[in-house]
């Protein structure tokens, strides 16, 4: 018997059979108490709970729905929150981190050692915390009667922040395909600037133009169409405020709240990749004569940008996940009306947390695959 | 010959030497050069200076000239213009230890006192690191198990929903990275096996338990991870969510380990094949000692991020640090001055995370024995 194990292929076998029969036995004792349990509680499993009436109300829905609506929609209401909030988040977090991850490397030490000290405070501090501490400032805001007005269009109160709504009238059609157009152009503009840079090393300035060119044509063919967008403000009515696009305190609160805590990884990624640009390529391109600020767009940033992009997906994924904190305020995104309320009102522990699993399963791939894109467009082309 | 000659011609007594040239540049100059070399410095010196007058007054004046500190109800804080940080003192008990016993908070302290020597013990360099090892894996658990819960050695028992505030903090954030070591050397092992169910076994352990947000686990644990026991066998809940933390925080040493095992040369693996060692001890006496040293960092960076995710429990109803802010603010009492209250909050939790984090520096420096 013992001989059996001293041969390495039968071994392999042995340890595996093995190790099948301990985890099927260790399974199968859950499952039969998982069973026994379900029993004797009254709850059938499968999925089709999802087609009952959910019967609780949603706060902050992006699609209409009420009690009457089936807990799949009250899923998808929460899939589409947590998506915004992922998005906005994802957005602003890398936008701030880029910038104070290149202000932490700016040659100036006052600059530098500030921006230290906040970013250490702010990865140490825990991205809940961060979350109540905005939205208890939120709360803080003045109410709805007394709130801040900036030119009467937008409204800042206690139950959030009020924008005007854009209504798009037919010509806006017009504006945008003329937008797409000019778009095309400077393009083109640009890849013949490349080109020419390519045969004859001539440098043609490409940036300020196409930017005139793309927002002058627009804002001249705006005009022109007859200002095809109007803003509907919001307006005071009784207790609330009428109209308009509201961002409520909860999603405020997590939007900046993550938004800041992120965008000190993000700068500490940004900081990583900078350093590993060898010095000889600063050094190089100042002996050359290339100011700082031409050094570090064309020289540095794309070379940093291999080391950044990454991890940076990790981050991303990340920022999805925490994007769950917002259960802990009263945001409705996915962990809240799947794992938490339709969690609650069933039971059906097992299924809800299978379908969370498998949304966030797909969101997380999805952004790997469009990093993946994007790390493809950064990564060293070798030949 | 004609090298002799030109040899003896070489004056081989050294130059006289100079002094150091003098850096003649004044304070003010060397100032003008480092912040105001040019229009894009000046102005980040500028917005920086600017950022300083316009946050820093108030805020000074708002958290201690105008802010209340004496007194004990929430009259005393009625007229302030400030800050009022009367909650925080007259729940200071509640932050700490929760609702442990008042006579026995001694052993609470002692708790905090041996974790706070953990980090001592990491960065001490006479001691081994085996002995290291078995303070912080065997030692380290057990006193706190035994202190907190007593039970044992003529201590009184106390039921873990006594505990509270930073106890619950400390002892999840301890307890689940603790446990959870052995657990990842296993998983990553598995994940790195020849043998392919072993193998595919672990890899969807680890990426399950990476997939999901910590929350949901932590809803799984206290809600239904009842389901899965033999009716009638309750778990205390602290002992579900410790549970559940040593499962995710495996996960994800797991992956450090992993990434450790893949700095280790093919050649540690094959010369003791060659000598005839066997998986097991290959693996505790060869590969683990240098994989353990070599990943001791971002063990401490994946034990920061732990005990930042410890603040989650907050949201299934256990009383820790964060949730007493939060039940102080929910409070009728203290309710207006949430900020205040989470101001502190964050303040501990920065402490505690920043020291744990600069001990970690000193102990890389300390193992980069590169070059």
């Amino acid at each position: 018997m013992l001989m059996i194990l001293r041969d390495e292929r039968k071994r392999a076998i042995f340890d595996q059979v093995l190790f099948l029969v301990i985890v099927s036995a260790f399974i199968y004792y859950l499952s039969a108490n998982l069973i026994e349990n379900l029993n004797r509680l009254g709850i059938s499993t499968g999925f089709s709970f999802l087609w009952q009436e959910a019967g609780y109300q949603i706060g902050g829905a992006l699609i209409d729905f009420d009690d009457t609506d089936s807990y799949a929609l009250a899923h998808i209401v929460g899939l589409l929150n947590t998506l915004l909030a992922t998005f906005l988040i994802i957005v602003s977090a890398s936008i701030l981190g880029f910038i104070i991850g290149i202000l932490r490397m700016s040659p100036n030490p006052l600059m530098t050692n500030s921006i230290r000290y906040v970013i250490e405070v702010i990865r140490n501090i825990p991205s809940l915390v961060h979350i109540v501490i905005w939205f208890s400032l939120a709360l803080h805001l003045p109410p709805v009667r007394q709130s801040f007005d900036i030119y009467n269009t937008v409204f800042i109160s206690n139950r959030g922040i009020y924008l005007p709504d854009p209504n798009f009238e037919s010509g806006m059609w017009g504006v945008l395909f003329l937008f797409i157009c000019l778009l095309a152009y400077a393009f083109f503009r640009k890849r013949k600037a490349q080109q020419l840079m390519r045969e004859t090393g001539k440098y043609q300035a490409t940036f300020l133009s196409n930017t005139l060119i793309i927002w002058g044509g627009t804002i001249c063919a705006y005009l022109l169409f007859g200002l095809p967008i109007t803003w509907q403000a919001p307006t005071l009515s009784g207790f609330d405020f009428d109209g308009g696009i509201t961002i409520a305190p909860e999603l405020f609160a997590i939007w900046i709240a993550l938004s800041i805590y992120f965008s000190s990884h993000v700068a500490e990624l940004v900081r990583g990749g900078v350093q590993s640009v060898s010095k000889g390529q600063f050094e190089a391109a100042s002996a050359l004569g290339v100011r700082y600020s031409i050094t570090m767009k064309m020289v540095v940033i794309p070379q940093a940008m291999r080391v950044i992009v990454p991890p940076l997906t990790n981050v991303y994924q990340n920022i999805l996940k925490t994007t769950s904190l917002g259960v802990a305020i009263g945001y409705a995104e996915m962990t809240a009306t799947t794992g938490g309320t339709t969690l609650n009102l069933t039971g059906q522990a097992i299924e809800c947390i299978l379908l969370m699993m498998v949304s966030y399963g797909i969101i997380s791939l999805i952004i790997a695959a469009i990093m993946d894109q994007i790390n493809k467009h950064v990564a060293i082309v070798e030949r | 010959m004609a090298t002799h000659k030109t040899l003896s011609k070489v004056n081989l007594t050294p130059p006289e030497s100079r002094a150091r040239p003098q850096n003649k540049m004044t304070l003010l100059q060397k100032a003008r050069q480092r912040y105001f070399s040019n229009l894009l410095n000046s102005f980040l010196t500028l917005s920086v200076i600017i950022a300083f007058i316009l946050i820093l007054p108030p805020l000074l004046q708002w958290a201690i000239f105008d802010a209340v500190f004496i007194g004990s109800t929430q009259e005393a804080c009625e007229v302030a213009a400030g800050a009022c940080w009367l909650p925080i003192a007259a729940r200071f008990d509640l932050f700490v230890y929760g609702f442990y016993p008042e006579t026995e908070t001694w052993r609470v302290n002692l708790v905090f006192a041996a974790s706070f020597f953990t980090l001592v013990v990491l960065v001490w360099r006479r001691i081994s690191m085996k002995l290291k090892l078995v303070y912080i894996v065997a030692f380290l658990p057990a006193l706190i198990f035994v202190l907190l819960y007593g039970g044992v050695f003529g201590l009184d028992s106390v039921s873990s929903n006594k505990f509270g505030g930073l106890i619950i903090t400390i002892f999840l954030g301890l307890i689940g990275s603790i446990l959870s070591l052995p657990l990842g050397i296993f998983l990553a092992l598995g994940r790195r096996s020849t043998r392919p169910v072993i193998r595919i076994f672990c890899v969807s352990v680890i990426e399950l338990f990476r997939a999901m947000p910590m929350i949901t686990w932590l809803f799984m644990g206290a809600l239904v991870l009842q389901l899965f026991l033999p009716n009638g066998m309750e778990v205390d809940k602290m002992i579900r969510v410790v549970f559940i933390l040593v499962l995710v925080s495996a996960a994800s040493k797991a992956e450090i380990i992993r990434a450790g095992l893949q700095a280790i040369p093919v050649g540690q693996f094959e010369a003791s094949a060659a000598l005839g060692v066997g998986y097991w001890r290959t693996m505790s006496m060869v590969i683990m000692p240098q994989v353990l040293k070599v990943s001791i960092p971002a063990m401490l960076n994946s034990f920061i991020g732990m005990f930042k995710d410890t603040s989650l429990v907050a949201i299934i109803g256990l009383l820790d640090f964060l949730s007493v802010g939060m039940a102080t603010m929910n409070s009728d009492e203290w309710g207006k001055y949430g900020i205040e209250v989470y101001i502190f909050v964050a303040m501990i939790y920065f402490v505690i995370l920043f020291t744990i984090s600069r001990f970690s520096l000193t102990l890389e420096k300390q193992l980069e024995t590169g070059h």
